[in-house]
C-alpha cells in the first residue's frame, strides 16, 4: 500500500473517513489535543528546540534529505514499533506523546518497548475520557514516565486495573529533558537530527508523533508521522504529513534524553 | 688481509691466512710434528713445524729464507659449536575475536546533524546488534529517577568518556577491560570496520573457550 499522504486536498477526508476515531472532536466538540496551557518558552527547564539545535536553513534541507535517506528515524522505528490504537479514547496526546519515547528510545539503541499512554493520562485525567494538552503529557513524562504496556490493559482508563509496580515501572521510562518546539523549522530541524517530536495539529484536533523530514518530488517538504490509530490506518500506523498540515499549532515537544533501563 | 676473532675456531688457519695473505676459507690446517712450508706474504716460503706443549697449546717455528726465526704461541680455542638454527616460528593466530560491548555516550544537545546521521545508520548498527551486546547511546545527562544519580551500571561508560570529546564510542571485552575507544568516526561504514576489526563475530574464533563463544 502506497504512504497515505495527507495534504490541504485530502484533510476534510481525513476526518470525515475517521469520525469514529474522532469521537471527541466530532461527537462532543471537544479535540483529542487542546492546545498547550503554557506559552512556548515558558516552561521551567525546558529549551526551546532552536537553543538546543540551531535551525538549518530551508535551503539545506533538500540536500539532507536526500543524503540521508536510509538513515531518518521512520527507518529505526517502523521495523521494531508497531503502531498505538487508542481506539475511542480521547488520548491521543498521551499516545503520541509516550510513541516520540519509544522512538527516542529506539535512536538510543534500547530495547524496543511499547509503553502504556494511559500510564500518562490516567493519572491526569483520573479516568475521564477527555482530550489533554502537549504540555500536560511532557510534565507527566518528565516528572513520572510511563510503565511499559504490559503493565496496563490497553484503552483502560481505570488505574485499579494497573498491574502492581506499574508506578515504579515508569521511572524507567522517564524523559530527562525535553525541547520545546516553535515552528515548521524546529520541526524539520529536529527531524534531520533524528529526534522524534510529538506535534499537536489544530486542524485534525489530533497529536500525533513525526518521525522524519520529507522530500516531495516537488520540491516541498513534509514529515513521515507515526499515528495513533491502529495497523489499518496508512502504512501500519506511518503516514505522511506536507508541511501545512503538519505545522503543529497546539504546542509540540522533543524528548531529547531518557532514562536507560537495563535490557 | 683477513681479520682473525678473538676466540677463533681454528687459530691456525687464520694465522696461515695472515702470514700469507690468504683468504681464511682456503687455508687448511696442517698437522703437528710435520714439517710444511709456509707461504708467507711476501710471496716466500718458510719452512714451518708445529710443537705440542703440555698444555694442549702448540708453537708454531718457522725459518725465513732469509735466516729470520719466528715463533708463535697458538693457543687452540673450542670450536664454537655453530649457531642452534632458529626454530620455526608459530605462525601467529589470528587476534582473538571478542564479543564486544559497544557504548557510546553522547550530549544529545550537541551531537551534530551529520553525527546523529552516523548514529542512526543501521550499517553498523545491524552488526552491533546481531554479534555483539549493544548497549546503546547513552545521553551523558542520564539519571535514575529514583535515585537522582546515573544507573550504576552505566557509570563506567559515563566515567570513561567525561574527559573526552562526545559523542565517545567505548568497545569492552565485557569483563576484562577496554578494547578500543575514541571519537565517533566520520561515516558509519568506518563505525563497521572498528566493530568488525575488534570483534569479530565469536562463532568465528576457533581460540575462543568462553561458554558465550561455543
Amino acid at each position: 500500500m502506497p504512504t497515505l499522504i495527507v495534504s490541504d486536498q485530502n484533510a476534510d477526508e481525513q476526518i470525515e473517513q475517521h469520525r469514529h476515531r474522532l469521537r471527541g472532536k466530532v461527537l462532543y466538540g471537544q479535540a483529542g489535543c487542546l492546545p498547550r496551557t503554557i506559552p512556548f518558552g515558558e516552561i521551567p527547564d525546558v529549551k526551546p528546540a532552536s537553543f538546543l539545535f540551531p535551525r538549518i536553513p530551508r535551503e539545506k534541507w533538500a540536500d539532507l534529505i536526500r543524503a540521508g535517506q536510509g538513515t531518518f528515524l521512520g527507518n529505526l522505528t517502523r521495523p521494531v514499533l508497531p503502531p498505538h490504537d487508542q481506539a475511542q479514547t480521547n488520548y491521543c496526546w498521551a499516545h503520541g506523546s509516550t510513541r516520540a519515547v519509544e522512538a527516542l528510545r529506539v535512536y538510543q539503541g534500547q530495547l524496543p518497548l511499547i509503553l502504556s499512554a494511559e500510564s500518562v493520562a490516567v493519572p491526569l485525567t483520573g479516568g475521564q475520557n477527555r482530550g489533554g494538552t502537549p504540555d500536560e503529557a511532557l510534565l507527566q513524562l518528565r516528572k513520572y514516565g510511563a510503565c511499559k504496556q504490559e503493565f496496563w490493559p490497553l484503552n483502560d482508563l481505570n488505574i485499579k486495573h494497573a498491574k502492581t509496580g506499574w508506578d515504579n515501572d515508569r521511572l524507567d521510562h522517564q524523559v530527562i529533558a525535553w525541547a520545546d518546539v516553535e515552528n515548521f523549522a524546529d520541526q524539520m530541524t529536529l527531524a534531520l537530527h533524528r529526534i522524534p517530536v510529538a506535534i499537536g495539529l489544530g486542524w485534525w484536533g489530533h497529536l500525533v508523533c513525526q518521525l522524519d523530514p520529507i522530500l516531495f518530488p516537488d520540491g516541498t517538504f513534509g514529515l513521515g508521522c507515526d499515528n495513533s490509530w491502529g495497523s489499518d490506518y496508512g502504512e501500519n500506523g506511518y503516514f505522511i504529513l506536507t508541511e501545512s498540515k503538519g505545522t503543529a499549532d497546539l504546542g509540540a515537544f522533543a524528548p531529547i534524553s531518557e532514562t536507560f533501563s537495563p535490557h | 688481509m683477513p681479520t682473525c676473532p678473538t676466540k677463533s675456531f681454528y687459530l691456525l688457519p687464520c694465522l696461515f691466512a695472515i702470514l700469507t695473505g690468504q683468504a681464511l676459507a682456503q687455508t687448511p690446517a696442517p698437522a703437528i710434528h710435520t714439517r710444511f712450508a709456509l707461504p708467507l706474504a711476501d710471496k716466500t716460503t718458510a719452512m714451518a713445524v708445529l710443537l705440542p706443549t703440555q698444555d694442549s697449546q702448540a708453537w708454531l717455528v718457522y725459518a725465513t729464507p732469509n735466516g729470520k726465526i719466528g715463533l708463535y704461541l697458538l693457543t687452540p680455542t673450542t670450536p664454537t659449536p655453530p649457531p642452534e638454527p632458529t626454530p620455526p616460528v608459530p605462525p601467529v593466530p589470528p587476534p582473538v575475536p571478542t564479543r564486544l560491548t559497544i557504548a557510546i555516550v553522547e550530549d544529545p544537545s550537541t551531537t551534530t546533524q551529520e553525527q546523529r546521521g552516523i548514529l542512526s545508520d543501521s550499517t553498523w548498527r545491524d552488526i552491533a546488534k546481531s554479534k555483539h551486546d549493544f548497549i546503546g547511546i547513552i545521553p551523558n545527562d542520564i539519571k535514575d529517577a529514583r535515585t537522582g544519580l546515573p544507573p550504576a551500571w552505566l557509570t563506567p561508560f559515563l566515567n570513561r568518556a567525561k574527559l573526552h570529546r562526545l559523542p565517545w564510542v567505548i568497545f569492552t571485552d565485557g569483563s576484562t577491560g577496554i578494547v578500543w575507544e575514541g571519537e565517533l568516526p566520520d561515516s558509519s561504514a568506518a563505525l563497521a570496520d572498528l566493530i568488525s576489526k575488534y570483534g569479530a563475530p565469536p562463532h568465528a574464533n576457533p581460540y575462543c573457550l568462553r561458554p558465550k563463544c561455543r
